[in-house]
């Protein structure tokens, strides 16, 4: 007997009480308050902490490591040792990532138990929001140098990346080796640039250049250039795709997969040399998964995740000089978290100024 | 005798009185509480809208005040930001308003008409996610990459395609607006009075003469109320720009207020509320023009129309207009979606498609990633889901009009239920984020509250659909229920519901593609804890992984095609069922 009205009732009763509990599925795993709750004793000691973290069962790690194949890699290896947590890993770039960190902080429902951002300047100001990184939780930062180490203890620097300039073969050739070169050379109504606003690691570098040249070139730079991005890991892709023949600042890592899939890419070296670095820490997540967290900081602070993000050389690990292919950072190698002590609004104004922005 | 005729009258009115009674009894019994469950979702619904907006504006007057408003006014960037914004908007809403009006006349007056199916191509875009077809376009017409582009080597670098510009991003703008203007143009060229074409025609104007003289002046109200609302979606949408103009150096409102809020650190909540501030005021200007528009038109109706008149003869150009009607799905769907599902196999993006390699490591990737995956589930189940608690609301809301004598209280449900239409979803997700992300409430980073954004976001969609969908249904066959004792409830159960079901399934399917689809909501209000697919597809965006953006979008629309088909076909006419 067809019935079109009892059909439809049906259908949207089932649908009704199917979607009670679908959304309480989905709400599970998004509740404000997780499972844990912060004022829960801390287990004593790193295998109490290994046992939690096989409990919790998962992690959530934010991070702006653009090569995906590193990123599988390190996941690979964290599960290989712990084969009960599983990861999820979000990756976005620095800037943005650091917004939407400080945003579900503000709003009292973070979601990351582990992150790492290519600048210091969220975990600066709000120190209050990460769990000090100390041996007794995260053993191997006993191996760390005390230089990248925060003296909070709120995060630590796990490798650097030399600013570079990418291009692509087929569309720019000789590229100028300095960033005074760079600046006036012929090619540059080509490139794009960094947009200084758009991450403070770019900022950072920005600094390096006024401090190095003054303002001046910085004004070079904004006169010749073709235009800016904001995305670095979509200016490399724009680069592997013949899109855009050059960007500058990149960092290698971005390229990589790109040149190891026979994309037309090469990376110039440019003096002098600035860095960036990958800067990890451990958001209190508010009960998420605070050991699970601890456990993956403690395993990208080991040899293997050293190895693995070197990437052959593209990147310098700050611990464990007896990686073949990979040497350690180099003594007086500037880097951008250098600079950011003296990163206020007056500077900003001013390099913005320059840059005509 | 009159006495007689006075007692039986007397009879006959307490008889007609005893059976108004029951009847007023009868629907009182039938759904004693349904009047209160409309207010109590009236006011539900009212809370929604109006209390993030106030403290969104409190926020704003706190924290900008007036000052801070003048401020974001003298920003340098502010008269660009002003000129882009309004300039794409005004282009793109006068091309779709021209593009709709054509493929309405072609269709529905002239014999280049490809019948049923005719009606329906130029709504085909409404199904496909306006960001999977941005993305596609992008794709299409990069400079230098595009496969459009790589398909005319011989064309000079200067005169490539190049969809990063302002007439690219006007393009893909009209693609997206046409089904919104075709839909009211095309209604009106329905209903309007032939016979006047018939007599231009006799008195020897040609076709010419006939579309500008007769058709179209006939239809100019409709014309100007779809030029009001497709400017109103063009201002607010975000999907499109934040693919296209942040590359082309176009300053788009909709993009700098999400990129405010989910880009900078500290977030530029200044920025992001003197923009929604001014949005909001924007919108409601519009929304008040559009109002004006529609009370000073003068439509003809069905009942005006001149049956059995002939359509407009094209000769020749028949096939030219049919071309046009076949090119529109093709810019708008095909060749997008074409394009993502090259990009989807290459191992990365090569405009050369013979030259490039192809991979299903792609799709490995995307569905090997947990988030990804979940965002794909999310998506379905608060597409589906919310989808159908919105059009059971919208059905609410509807019945209760109908039902209810107060026309006071009937214009308060109608206007709550409708008011989120005339603010931005950008500027909704921000109010929302102020309202109820953190203390008391402290939904950020659950799903619920998308589930309550994409509920009142949608709400509007689900009336306006359904209230065109009843008003299909010809008031002889309520008229004919009434007649036969049946009570209003009854009616309404009985005659009324189930003559709307193909319309209530088709707005399910639009609800579904509107929700799946959107960008803005999902950028500001899910986290990597409820991830839908509007935030893995930016974020993919942002990494710069266009394979991955392509799997996604392939992924999304290949969901978005079957939910809408089963959709639709579970929802089909009796009549069609049968054959």
């Amino acid at each position: 007997m067809h019935n079109p009205r009892r059909k439809m009732i049906t259908a949207m009763a089932a649908m009704g009480i199917v979607g009670t509990l679908a959304l309480s599925g989905c709400a599970d795993t998004g509740t404000g308050t997780p499972a844990g709750d912060a004022d829960v004793a801390a287990p004593q000691g790193f295998d109490a902490i290994v046992e939690a973290a096989k409990q919790e069962g998962q992690v959530t790690v934010y991070t702006s490591i653009g090569n995906e194949a590193v990123r599988n890699a390190l996941v690979d290896g964290f599960q290989n040792e712990y084969p009960e947590i599983v990861v999820d890993m979000i990756r976005l770039d620095s800037g943005p990532l650091t917004a939407r960190v400080a945003s579900e902080m503000e709003a009292g429902s973070p979601t990351a138990d582990v992150m790492q951002l290519v600048d210091n300047v969220l975990y600066d100001d709000n120190p209050e929001w990460f769990r000090q990184i100390t041996p007794d939780v995260v053993p191997n930062v006993a191996n760390w140098p005390d230089r990248f180490i925060a003296s909070e203890k709120t995060y630590i620097h796990q490798q650097a990346n030399e600013f570079i300039v990418a291009y692509n073969t087929d569309q720019a050739e000789d590229v100028p080796a300095t960033w005074e070169e760079l600046a006036t050379w012929d090619k540059l109504g080509d490139a794009l640039m960094a947009n200084p606003n758009s991450s403070a690691s770019f900022m950072g570098w920005a600094m390096f250049i006024r401090d190095k040249f003054g303002d001046e070139l910085l004004t070079k730079f904004a006169d010749n250039v073709g235009g800016m991005f904001e995305s670095s890991a979509t200016a490399a892709q724009q680069v592997a795709a013949g899109e855009v023949p050059v960007v500058f600042p990149s960092v290698k890592e971005l390229t990589t997969a790109a040149v190891s899939q026979g994309a037309p890419v090469e990376r110039q070296s440019t003096d002098p040399v600035i860095g960036t670095s990958h800067i990890w820490a451990m958001p209190d997540s508010k009960g998420g998964s605070p050991n699970a967290g601890a456990l993956f900081l403690n395993f990208m602070m080991s040899k293997e995740a050293a190895q693995i993000t070197c990437m052959a050389g593209d990147n310098f690990p700050v611990a464990y000089d007896d990686i073949p292919d990979c040497p350690i950072v180099p003594e007086g190698l500037a880097l951008v978290a250098d600079y950011f002590p003296d990163l206020t609004d007056e500077v900003r104004a001013e390099i913005n100024d320059a840059l005509g922005l | 005798m009159l006495q007689k005729t006075n007692g039986a009258g007397a009879a006959l009115r307490a008889i007609d009185e005893a059976a108004r009674k029951n009847a007023r009894l009868a629907d009182k019994r039938s759904f004693p509480i349904f009047p209160g469950v409309v207010l109590a979702l009236t006011a539900l619904v009212a809370f929604l809208v109006v209390y993030p907006l106030l403290r969104m504006v409190v926020r704003g007057a706190q924290e900008t005040g007036g000052s801070g408003l003048i401020e974001l006014v003298n920003e340098p960037w502010f008269p660009g930001l002003l000129r882009d914004s309004i300039g794409v908007t005004l282009l793109a809403s006068v091309c779709a308003v021209i593009v709709a009006t054509l493929l309405a006349w072609i269709n529905e007056r002239t014999d280049a008409t490809l019948g049923s199916i005719g009606g329906v191509l130029p709504l085909i875009p409404l199904f496909l996610p306006s960001v999977a077809m941005a993305i596609g376009w992008v794709m299409l017409a990069a400079p230098k990459t595009g496969f459009l582009n790589g398909l005319m080597p011989w064309v000079p670098e200067a005169s490539q395609l190049n969809i990063y510009s302002v007439p690219g991003l006007v393009f893909v703008y009209t693609l997206t607006l046409v089904p919104y203007a075709y839909l009211p143009i095309s209604a009106a060229f329905r209903t309007i009075d032939l016979s006047r074409e018939e007599a231009a025609r006799v008195n020897g104007a040609g076709n010419v003469r006939v579309f500008f003289n007769i058709a179209l002046r006939s239809v100019a109200p409709a014309v100007a109320g779809a030029f009001v609302v497709v400017a109103i979606v063009a201002f607010a949408l975000y999907s499109v720009p934040v693919v296209i103009a942040t590359r082309a150096d176009i300053d788009i409102i909709s993009v700098r207020l999400v990129r405010a809020v989910t880009q900078e650190y500290p977030a530029d909540l200044d920025t992001a509320l003197g923009l929604s501030l001014f949005m909001f005021v924007a919108l409601v200007l519009l929304w008040v023009a559009q109002q004006r528009v529609l009370s000073g038109g003068r439509f003809t109706r069905v009942g005006e129309r001149t049956e059995g008149a002939s359509r407009t003869r094209l000769g020749g150009w028949k096939w030219l207009a049919r071309a046009a009607v076949i090119g529109y799905v093709l810019a708008s769907s095909a060749l997008p979606v074409l394009a993502l599902i090259l990009v989807s196999f290459q191992t990365y993006w090569n405009p050369s498609i013979l030259g490039a390699d192809y991979t299903l490591a792609n799709y490995a990737s995307v569905l090997g990633n947990r988030v990804a995956q979940r965002s794909l589930l999310n998506s379905l189940l608060l597409g589906l889901l919310v989808g159908i608690a919105t059009i059971i609301s919208g059905i609410a809301v509807l019945l209760f009009r109908e039902a209810t004598k107060n026309r006071f209280l009937s214009a308060v449900v109608d206007g709550v239920a409708k008011v989120a239409g005339i603010v931005s979803s950008t500027v909704l997700g921000v109010a929302f984020i102020l309202a109820f992300a953190g203390p008391p409430f402290s939904l950020g980073s659950t799903v619920w509250i998308l589930v309550i954004a994409y509920l009142v976001v949608f709400l509007p969609h689900a009336v306006i659909n359904l209230e065109s969908s009843r008003a299909q249904i010809h008031t002889s066959l309520t008229e004919a229920a009434e007649v036969n004792g049946a009570t209003l409830w009854r009616t309404l159960r009985s005659v009324v519901l189930p003559l709307m079901i193909p319309g209530i399934f088709a707005t399910w399917a639009l609800l579904f593609v509107l929700m799946t689809g959107e960008l803005s909501l999902a950028v500001l209000l899910s986290t990597p804890r409820t991830p839908v697919v509007g935030l893995q597809l930016r974020d993919y965006w942002e990494q710069g992984s266009f394979t991955n953006v392509a799997v996604l979008s392939v992924l999304m629309t290949v969901i978005a095609a079957v939910v809408v088909g089963i959709l639709l076909w579970a929802g089909r006419p009796r009549h069609a069922r049968r054959n």
